[in-house]
């Protein structure tokens, strides 16, 4: 099985690229988040992406953790060589495929938004206040199509802009991967969406979504238990 | 999803049992015969796999053998380093870990308005808190006591816990529920706000409480907030290698080094707190394990070298349902709580063979026994297994019982073809907690001075064997007392120069008892790279 990395994570990673290829990703066909590499390995079929990796001799450091599909470290974005679309999935939970071009995202910076959640109210005007840019969504679904989880991302993003506490905390089997945050990062996901393309970027979702979840959550529970 | 045919024949037999096995309730095995059974079939008592310590505060102690090689390991850290008195980084308290025992001490102690640094050798969060499940355990309800629940958890754990650790587990764990239900975990509730609690293997009241079967990670996800609101300083992808005492022998830092660049940094702190967590990678005895990438015993290396002593360090908690079938999930977790809501382990014949709440070890040594001894496990690609019968849930609780109670269980099976709700699973015993640890004092001191404790990386608090639901209890419990006495104790400390002598030490007792180990310890990190000859 042919098994392609783009930009696997670890430091000693740097020791074995051949040489970098910045800024060349559409015409490789390929895609990294910063660099891309071809490099092609043969693996066996019934491996995951994360233990292709480490059959191939990279020593994970980033991008690795529960290694069951819990805790979102393996965000990764994939392509089927020939495939026009690109897809998210958690490493170690996803096995591997022909001609699969693998980029992990172990690292995505995330700006968390601080509170006292003694003092905000669940309201709409905290949402607004505190994560704005979720207002700008024209309903391209492509958060939800990221979604590692299979979760309905799109329309928990519509209740939280309501507000709508309760109805939003239900998404909380999150793996707070952040497929569907960075789902605005590569530009495969934009390319054959057009609404998205035409909205640019201020219509990204941002980093910050994914902490709404918590944000939801939290008020959420406490609401739930003054009776 | 199955296709082997003779796993299909044997589903076929548990589909055709399942109408009377629904009925049954077997049996729970008596003491004497609970210990026949662990005797003859827990990996704790397989002798050939431990070995007595050579060095340190255990010498003459009984460890597994992979803890020996790391215990009695060579030190990361060169013991010429030059900048142990300019650090770069100053805290009134270190700790070392960022799963929930330290991001819930990181809490405790910004509380008392000490200084807190945390570094953890991956994310803040990834840690094995992330995945529990089931849930955590309280006597909070009316015909329950703490009483009942330090009876249970005591002969849970082979009347070996420390009585006064436990005693501090059960009274506090009420006030435990109420802190993280007012920090915005949300507990499974009946729409008039009461708790929802169930039982758990050996709980003889319905104390779990539980957030689905994402319990762990709603818990951390909270606490990971929390930390962040405050403002705590966090410094990820950087792991502790050992610790730093002043000349007067208490803890006054840790040497630190960044996991990716290897640079090595110090951090000087007036108390120190190891929440470093278990030690499933380690892979005893070749077990598969349901821990996280980073559970390599790392504390328990940090504090032997520094003079604390360990409890219990031969005993270890094998869950005895881990994934066995697909390869990809091979050790995963399957929660406890499947059989709290009815799921029965089934044999390769369709027999229900035990009872399905029967404590963990004896759990994992009767599925063992079943298929070394009575040959009648399910043979799989990677060894034998049992069948947990997952329709069963359906059949007592109703349709819906399993995608509203267990979402993840689901989740995680159907992603390789397998439908819980209309199939079995297989599983087998998968290495899962390290019930022995730093031994510590009720205020989560530990045997060096300053030097505190707490998680996974305590040993002691359940025994020689854990019930469910209650490490997510003793993270919380245990992570705010050592956050408080911490930082209360940073206040009247003044440190002194930072050495490595205890190290230089211990280089030297290595030397007089003839040690030629030398694998680098801690171990950081497994290492699961394809090796070429």
């Amino acid at each position: 099985m042919d098994f392609h990395f783009i930009s696997p994570c670890g430091a000693k990673l740097y020791e074995v690229i051949p040489k970098w290829r910045i800024g060349k990703e559409k015409r490789n066909g390929t895609y990294g988040a910063c660099f891309s590499v071809r490099k092609k390995y043969e693996v066996p079929e019934s491996l995951t992406i994360m233990e292709a990796m480490e059959y191939s001799g990279y020593q994970l450091v980033r991008g690795c953790c529960c290694r069951n599909g819990f805790c979102g470290a393996c965000a990764t974005i994939y392509r089927i060589a020939g495939d026009r679309e690109l897809k998210a999935c958690l490493a170690c939970s996803t096995k591997v495929e022909n001609n699969m071009y693998v980029a992990t995202l172990p690292f995505f910076p995330l700006v968390k938004e601080v509170y006292d959640i003694e003092k905000v109210k669940p309201t709409q005007q905290i949402m607004m206040q505190l994560y704005p840019e979720i207002y700008s969504c024209v309903g391209c679904n492509a958060c939800t199509k990221a979604c590692t989880q299979g979760l309905n991302v799109m329309q928990y993003i519509a209740y939280a802009q309501r507000g709508d506490m309760k109805s939003a905390r239900k998404n909380r089997s999150t793996a707070s991967c952040a497929a569907c945050a960075r789902r605005g990062v590569p530009r495969g996901f934009r390319t054959r969406r057009s609404r998205c393309s035409r909205a640019g970027s201020t219509a990204n979702i941002s980093p910050r979504t994914v902490s709404i979840w918590t944000f939801a959550s939290k008020r959420s529970a406490r609401e739930n238990s003054r009776r | 999803m199955y296709t082997d045919p003779k796993i299909l024949e044997s589903i076929r037999k548990v589909e055709a049992a399942r109408a009377e096995n629904v009925k049954l309730n077997p049996a729970r095995m008596n003491a004497e015969e609970k210990e026949v059974l662990l005797k003859t079939f827990h990996p704790d008592y397989r002798e050939n796999q431990f070995t007595t310590l050579r060095i340190g505060p255990n010498k003459g102690g009984k460890v597994p053998l992979e803890l020996a090689a790391l215990l009695e390991g060579k030190p990361r850290v060169e013991l010429s380093h030059p900048h142990l008195n300019t650090p770069d980084y100053d805290a009134d308290v270190l700790i070392i870990g960022g799963g929930g025992a330290g991001c819930a001490a990181a809490i405790e102690a910004n509380n008392t308005g000490a200084k807190v640094l945390l570094v953890t050798k991956l994310r803040m969060g990834d840690a094995n808190t992330m995945m529990a499940e089931g849930g955590m355990q309280a006597a909070d309800k009316p015909n329950d006591s703490p009483a009942q629940h330090f009876l249970d958890a005591y002969g849970g754990g082979h009347f070996a816990a420390q009585k006064d650790l436990l005693y501090k587990l059960v009274t506090e764990a009420p006030e435990a529920i109420q802190w993280l239900s007012d920090l915005g975990v949300e507990f499974d509730k009946a729409p008039d706000g009461t708790m929802i609690t169930t039982h758990g293997g050996g709980t003889s009241r319905k104390r779990m409480h539980a957030a689905k079967d994402y319990s762990g990670a709603e818990i951390m996800r909270t606490l990971r907030d929390e930390v962040l609101n405050r403002g705590i300083e966090v410094v990820d992808f950087t792991s502790a290698i050992e610790l730093l005492l002043d000349e007067t022998g208490r803890c006054a830092g840790a040497v630190l080094q960044n996991m990716e660049t290897k640079e090595i940094l110090v951090a000087r702190a007036k108390t120190v707190i190891l929440a470093t967590g278990g030690a499933g990678r380690l892979h005893y005895q070749g077990f598969p394990t349901s821990n996280h990438y980073g559970a390599t015993a790392d504390g328990l290396v940090l504090g032997y070298r520094a003079g604390a002593k360990l409890l219990y360090p031969d005993t270890l908690q094998y869950h005895p349902t881990g994934a066995a079938f697909p390869a990809q999930i091979y050790g995963a977790l399957v929660t406890e709580k499947v059989r709290s809501v009815g799921a029965m382990l089934i044999n390769a014949e369709g027999e229900a063979f035990m009872n399905p709440l029967e404590t963990r070890d004896v759990a994992a040594a009767s599925i063992i026994r079943e298929c070394a001894a009575r040959k009648k496990g399910v043979r799989t690609p990677l060894g034998d297994a049992v069948w947990l019968d997952t329709p069963m849930i359906e059949i007592k609780g109703g349709k819906g019982t399993i995608e509203k109670r267990i979402p993840a269980m689901l989740r995680m099976f159907s992603k390789h073809g397998i439908d819980i709700r209309t199939e079995p699973i297989l599983v087998y015993p998968t290495l899962h907690y390290q019930n022995g640890g730093l031994h510590i004092t009720p205020d989560c001191q530990t045997d060096v001075e300053n030097l505190f404790a707490a998680g996974e990386v305590v040993g002691g608090i359940h025994g020689r064997n854990r019930l469910m639901g209650n490490s997510l209890l003793d993270i919380i419990v245990f992570g705010r007392n050592a956050g408080r006495n911490a930082g209360e104790k940073s206040k009247s400390v003044t440190t002194g120069a930072l050495t490595l002598s205890h190290v230089a030490a211990v280089e030297e007792e290595r030397k007089q008892a003839g040690l030629q180990n030398e694998m680098l310890s801690p171990r950081l990190l497994p290492d699961y790279t394809r090796k070429r000859d």
